[in-house]
């Protein structure tokens, strides 16, 4: 138990897949302006993530080792990404138009997140077992959710902040994420 | 040998389930009230994905 715990306070904090690896810069910046937006979208991550890890993780373990061909790792994992998204795309459409409206708009961009497809990888590379995968894949995107959320709300009260012209916009966004990214260095060696 | 096959028969399966999902992704019609649901991005320059404004330009020619 203890070890799941350390699992997911690595994940969440001490690796944050934002600050410490730079993946998702995309939506990142991109849906980082309102609250609302960035929230939406750690949520379709969290779970595109979650469907994502799962299927490739079983996919891996029962199709390409008994088949020795582990070495189609990351063309099954792209496509498994790619399909999925259209999948729940799709679903959402034709079953919950509420849900659609809230987050369809961000399920295209999650296709290009390069986030999935490093859970998915890592699941594999770490030699997790199923327990700890799943760990693994809600702390990832509950870390993304975290930091996107703080950085929005950062971003929505840099708005009403006075800031030189050239620093307005992606500039003054990218010093703060350089802030946070220090800030959260802090957090190295707490477990 | 045999790996060879059963890895270019597993990429066609795959290709075919992604190919087959995007097909019938574009065709589901979008709810009521969706149609306009593009998000205001200015933040990189990935122009493949559909938020990205190079998109609307393409649609609206």
């Amino acid at each position: 138990m203890a070890e799941l715990f350390s699992l997911a306070i690595t994940a969440i904090l001490i690796n944050n897949i934002i600050l410490t690896k730079f993946f998702g810069m995309c939506p990142f910046l991109g849906v980082s302006k309102k609250t609302s937006s960035a929230v939406g979208m750690g949520v379709a991550v969290i779970f595109v993530i979650m469907g994502a890890s799962i299927i490739t993780y079983f996919l891996y373990h029962l199709v390409l080792v008994p088949l020795e061909i582990t070495y189609m790792q990351l063309i099954t994992f792209i496509l498994v990404i790619a399909s999925f998204v259209q999948f729940t795309e799709m679903f959402i459409k034709k079953f919950s138009p509420a849900l659609y409206k809230s987050l369809g708009i961000y399920l295209p961009l999650i296709t290009t997140n390069c986030a999935v497809l490093y859970v998915a990888q890592d699941n594999i590379t770490q030699s997790y077992n199923f327990i700890e995968m799943l760990v693994n894949s809600f702390s990832v995107p509950f870390g993304f959710l975290m930091i996107l959320y703080i950085f929005s709300c950062i971003r929505e009260r840099l708005d009403l902040a006075t800031t030189p012209n050239a620093w307005k916009g992606n500039p003054i966004a990218l010093v703060t994420a350089a802030l946070m990214a220090l800030a959260f260095s802090g957090f190295a060696g707490l477990v | 040998m045999n790996n060879l096959i059963y890895a270019v028969l597993f990429a066609l399966i795959m290709g075919g389930l992604y190919a087959a999902l995007y097909y019938l992704n574009h065709k589901t019609p979008v709810p009521e009230g969706c149609e306009n649901l593009k998000e205001e991005c200015s933040g990189c320059s990935i122009s493949s994905c559909a938020n990205h404004p190079s998109q609307s330009k393409i649609e609206g020619e």
